[in-house]
């Protein structure tokens, strides 16, 4: 029986919402905007044009970089990558790659109940390229997103599945919109990837009980995966690419090193060009960009922009008695989990317990749009209304039940309806203070019972 | 000193240079001169050594973060061979 | 001594003749378009050429003259007709770089360089003849034609500036502007018989220069006198936000330094500069410019240089690495024609550029390289600690004939054996006539430590004048 283990990196690029460009000043808020309308001879790739680093573009780069835990490159660079495209203006990208400013860091998700550490190789810097649309006969190229600072983050290959690619993407993209550096918007294409897959062979041995050796080493070949526009898109097409790849390795023989596009209508991947020489960038460093090297100090001064993370959120609100299911809604916006935070504590003093405050702005979302002091005195309206213990509904349902011989046979025949009745005799003698949804349950209890 | 073989249809596609068989033939043997000629730097060591990328010895040069004027559409598209609509164009990629 | 021709001035004679009414900047002009006129046709300087413009533009100055005398303390360079290498970008003006791919490419902005030399009052006549993509010492690999040395048509002005020298040289304009990346200044300069300035790479603002070596290229001046050289490098120098590797160092008033009393300034002199292969003449015109030096006052001292050959060998990796690099934007997309279009000279750049930075070389080639160029800038360090500036040949030879270059491959880089080191580590050096060798020009170079530029010009000023 062959074990085929999946070994799956993803490299992320997201878009920095800063308001230049890059290396120029061109605005960087190029969504929706008319074809090169924000271009100047940096971006257009003009003869002459010099490229000048965006200082915020770098302290976001190194804020990301520290909220993911990775060891910041205090001296680094900015290095050319060479490579022909319509789309990139100088026919080099200014990108990182001997001294990335981030090594290695770790994205935490929670995967089938278990949390897991997802390792990541390093996050650099780079500029983006333009935009190419195809038509039949001819390709249009609108340069406005031409040199948007973009941030790269490569997972180690480390990734199994098709789900845990889109939790860890799902995670990575709430920490980043924590972080307020990036929309993060895959449909928008503020945050695009590419995922590499290949599959190792770890069949057992016929006859051996011991495990083989987990060794390091990886397969020989790498398949990348491109124009993944949705977390859905990318589980689907990974699970079927690991599938596809299985199939040519039970033949005995090798997935070709290549490049593949996802068809989201057959459900399928298909190949897209590669030749070998496209991918000898020939870094080396750029010469019109003097290195950088930042103090210790100055790397501590970005770091106290670092906001509370999600996954520190989440831990807190679970130490808070906070069920997990609740955590999960509440943390997927910083706004909410601030709100959430901040209606807490006055919550508290009123004696609302935090899960309860969670339940509701979970169901009531209505309630969001409010401050903390409307929100809890809704609450409180909201239980008071129904403050009656549990112990004083029963008694009020005993009684009534004894009072209403009639209904109660009419419910044990299968008229439902009356159940309503009861309710309201019940609510009678509460003085409306019963909470009907428990009133309801527990009456049908103690007629089951045998009221 | 030994002579280098080059792969010019490897450099050409590095360079996207398209070359006629002529070229390349002329090329081939020009290019294994010159780099022969700089072979002698092996001759020397220089193990230690930290290489001087850029001799102005500056560090940290940067801009704010602050948008400015760019160009018009037109002067951007004003010196390209063929445009549509306020774009370039080219002729249609194939791989996508 | 007859009365000098109006185009035969330079900018200090020029200034001195504005003052004093004594012309216009309108005959000014007109006198250097005349001579224009009558030489061009066999000396081929100019790719372009603005006289409509040019005239227009003098008689507004005209006008500004009269309303205001004193113009010349806001723009030190009221009134002078100047040329431009055809690399610098010129806003709405054609720039080429004498390339093919290029001929019809008009930039929607100017270099600082070409922003700083019109705010001063300069009047750009034209764009220069280059090699194409400055990749060349004779100016022969331009795209177009072959610029011609006005000192002998049958010889090549030198290159990569070498319209931009012919064109002062010839007296058609009163200074101009020219780029060098190794040699292409300091090299034509010294085949046309005038000054060529390169200062320190970092002084001068490289926005708008199409670029051929991204860390050498310094744009500089090319003049008939010192003095000129240094009215132009105070215009020029400075940082500019838009270029990252221009330095904060304070701009020095080049004027004023020059004129300094000079005590105690050794000069160096590198005995691997004068090369075994190198004309006899040429060899000793040098010695004797440097023996005329000592008499002047300046102390000279033998002193020893890496070895020029190795020289040779980093600059061609590095260089052609960054060319293959920056040669990388001409797709034919967005401006300019296909990449098929490059000159045999441009395509052997790329390829063996692309070659040193590959996979699997870039460690033998371009880091080794980048490794001894820092070897080869402590060697000058060291140096500068015995000696103030360094004296030597220019060039191993006067002008050569047309047609010389295309047999030798590495032509170019030969030629520059003597000014390659002092470019790859970003040194300030200047070139200066001193003496001839069968009626051509020789060229002696001062080279100093960075952004020491008012040492060079002290002393090559200084020579300049003995008249000795």
């Amino acid at each position: 029986m062959s074990f085929w283990r999946p070994i799956i990196g993803l490299e992320v690029h997201v878009e920095l919402n800063t308001k230049a460009k890059m290396f120029c000043r061109c605005s960087a808020r190029h969504f929706g905007r008319k074809p090169n309308v924000h271009t100047c001879p940096v971006c257009l790739g003009l003869p002459g044009a010099l490229p000048v680093p965006n200082i915020e573009g770098i302290k976001r780069a190194i804020l990301i970089a520290l909220a993911l835990g990775a060891r910041i490159n205090k001296d680094f660079w900015f290095d050319r990558k060479n490579y022909f495209y319509p789309d990139l203006p100088k026919g080099f990208q200014i990108s990182q790659h001997f001294k990335p400013i981030g090594l290695g860091g770790q994205v935490p998700i929670l995967i089938k109940g278990k949390e897991k550490n997802i390792a990541l190789d390093n996050i650099h810097l780079e500029e983006d390229t333009g935009k190419l649309i195809h038509k039949e006969n001819e390709s249009l190229v609108d340069f406005n997103r031409s040199g948007v600072p973009l941030v790269e983050i490569v997972t180690q290959p480390v990734l199994s599945s098709g789900l845990e690619a889109k939790l860890y993407l799902q995670r990575l993209q709430q920490a980043l919109r924590y972080l307020g550096v990036s929309d993060c918007d895959m449909e928008k294409g503020s945050m695009r990837l590419e995922a590499n897959i290949s599959v190792k062979d770890e069949t057992l041995p016929v006859g051996r009980q011991e495990l083989i050796m987990k060794n390091d080493k990886l397969p020989d070949y790498k398949v990348e995966i491109k124009n993944l526009n949705s977390f859905k898109f990318v589980q689907k097409a990974i699970n079927y690419e690991i599938q596809r790849q299985i199939r040519i390795l039970e033949k005995s023989k090798q997935p070709q090193q290549e490049t593949r596009g996802f068809d989201l209508k057959k459900g399928i991947t298909f190949s897209q060009r590669s030749k070998e020489a496209a991918k000898d960038y020939r870094y080396f460093p750029e010469p019109d960009i003097p290195p950088f090297k930042f103090s210790k100090k100055e790397i501590e001064k970005i770091k106290k922009r670092l906001p509370k993370l999600p996954w520190e959120w989440e831990e807190e609100m679970i130490k808070m008695g906070v069920a997990r299911t609740w955590v999960k809604t509440i943390t997927k916006s910083k706004k909410l989990s601030k709100l959430f935070m901040e209606t807490a504590v006055l919550g508290k003093a009123e004696g609302i317990e935090p899960d309860q405050l969670a339940k509701y702005l979970v169901n009531r979302p209505a309630l969001r749009k409010e401050p903390p002091e409307i929100i809890i005195k809704k609450i409180k309206t909201d239980l008071s209304k129904f403050s009656l213990e549990l112990k004083e509904i029963k008694k009020y349902i005993t009684q009534a039940l004894k009072e209403q011989p009639g209904a109660v046979g009419d419910f044990k025949n299968g008229k439902v309806q009356v159940l309503g009745f009861l309710i309201g005799q019940v609510q009678a003698k509460a003085k409306g203070k019963a909470d009907p949804k428990i009133t309801a349950a527990e009456i049908i209890k103690q007629i089951k019972n045998g009221a | 000193m030994t002579k280098k073989k080059l792969d010019l249809d490897y450099l050409t596609q590095l360079g996207n240079l398209p070359l006629t068989r002529k070229e390349k033939k002329l090329f081939q043997k020009q290019l294994e001169d010159s780099i022969s000629y700089v072979e002698i730097l092996k001759e020397l060591d220089v193990n230690k050594i930290e290489p001087a990328v850029q001799v102005t010895k500056l560090i940290n040069v940067y801009r704010s973060d602050k948008a400015g004027k760019p160009l018009s559409q037109k002067q951007a598209l004003s010196n390209a061979a063929k445009v549509k609509g306020g774009y370039f164009v080219t002729k249609r990629i194939k791989w996508e | 001594m007859g009365v000098k021709k109006l185009n035969e001035l330079t900018i200090i004679e020029v200034q001195k003749g504005l003052r004093n009414k004594s012309f216009s900047v309108k005959d000014l002009t007109k006198a250097c378009f005349k001579q224009i006129r009558k030489t061009d046709d066999k000396l081929k300087a100019f790719v372009l050429l603005r006289e409509k413009e040019s005239l227009s533009l003098a008689e507004k100055y005209d006008q500004e003259l009269k309303e205001n005398p004193e113009v010349f303390a806001q723009k030190p360079l009221f009134g002078i007709p100047i040329a431009v290498k055809d690399n610098f970008c010129t806003k709405g003006i054609k720039t080429t770089a004498s390339a093919d791919i290029l001929k019809d490419f008009i930039p929607p902005y100017n270099a600082t360089v070409v922003e700083k030399m019109l705010a001063a009052g300069a009047i750009m006549v034209g764009k220069t003849n280059m090699d194409a993509w400055a990749h060349g010492s004779s100016t022969e690999a331009s795209d177009f034609f072959t610029t011609k040395n006005p000192h002998d048509l049958t010889r090549t002005p030198g290159g990569s500036s070498g319209g931009s020298a012919a064109a002062v040289a010839s007296n058609q304009v009163i200074a101009a502007i020219g780029s060098e990346t190794a040699g292409s200044i300091r090299q034509p300069a010294a085949w046309c018989g005038i000054v060529g300035l390169k200062p320190t790479y970092g002084r001068v603002s490289r926005w708008g220069l199409i670029p051929m070596a991204s860390s050498t290229d310094s744009p500089g001046p090319l003049t008939k006198t010192v003095e000129d050289a240094a009215i132009i490098l105070s215009v020029l120098a400075g940082k500019d936000e838009r270029d990252a590797t221009t330095s904060l160092e304070p701009v020095k008033d080049y004027s004023r330094e020059l004129k300094r009393k000079t005590k105690n300034l050794t000069l160096g002199v590198p005995q691997e500069y004068f090369l075994p292969k190198m004309d006899e003449k040429v060899v000793l015109t040098v010695k004797k410019a440097i023996k005329k030096l000592e008499k002047i006052g300046f102390k000279t001292k033998k002193i020893s240089l890496f070895d020029p050959k190795y020289a040779i060998a980093v600059y061609t990796i590095i260089m052609r690495a960054e060319v293959s690099s920056n040669l990388g934007r001409y797709d034919g997309i967005r401006f300019g024609g296909f990449r098929k279009n490059f000159g045999q000279e441009a395509k052997r750049r790329i390829m063996l550029g692309s070659h040193v930075l590959s996979s699997g070389y870039f460690d033998q080639y371009y880091l080794h390289a980048q490794k001894l160029r820092a070897v080869i800038v402590q060697d000058f360090e060291k140096v500068f600690k015995e000696v103030e500036a360094i004296a030597a040949p220019t060039s191993p030879s006067v002008a050569l004939k047309v047609g010389k270059a295309a047999k030798d491959l590495l032509f170019g880089e030969m030629q520059d054996i003597l000014v390659e080191a002092s470019a790859m580590a970003g040194l300030p050096g200047i070139s200066l006539n001193c003496g001839w060798v069968n009626n051509l020009p020789v060229g002696l170079q001062i080279v100093a430590p960075q952004f020491r530029e008012e040492i060079i010009l002290k002393v090559a000023h200084a020579y300049e004048k003995s008249g000795l």
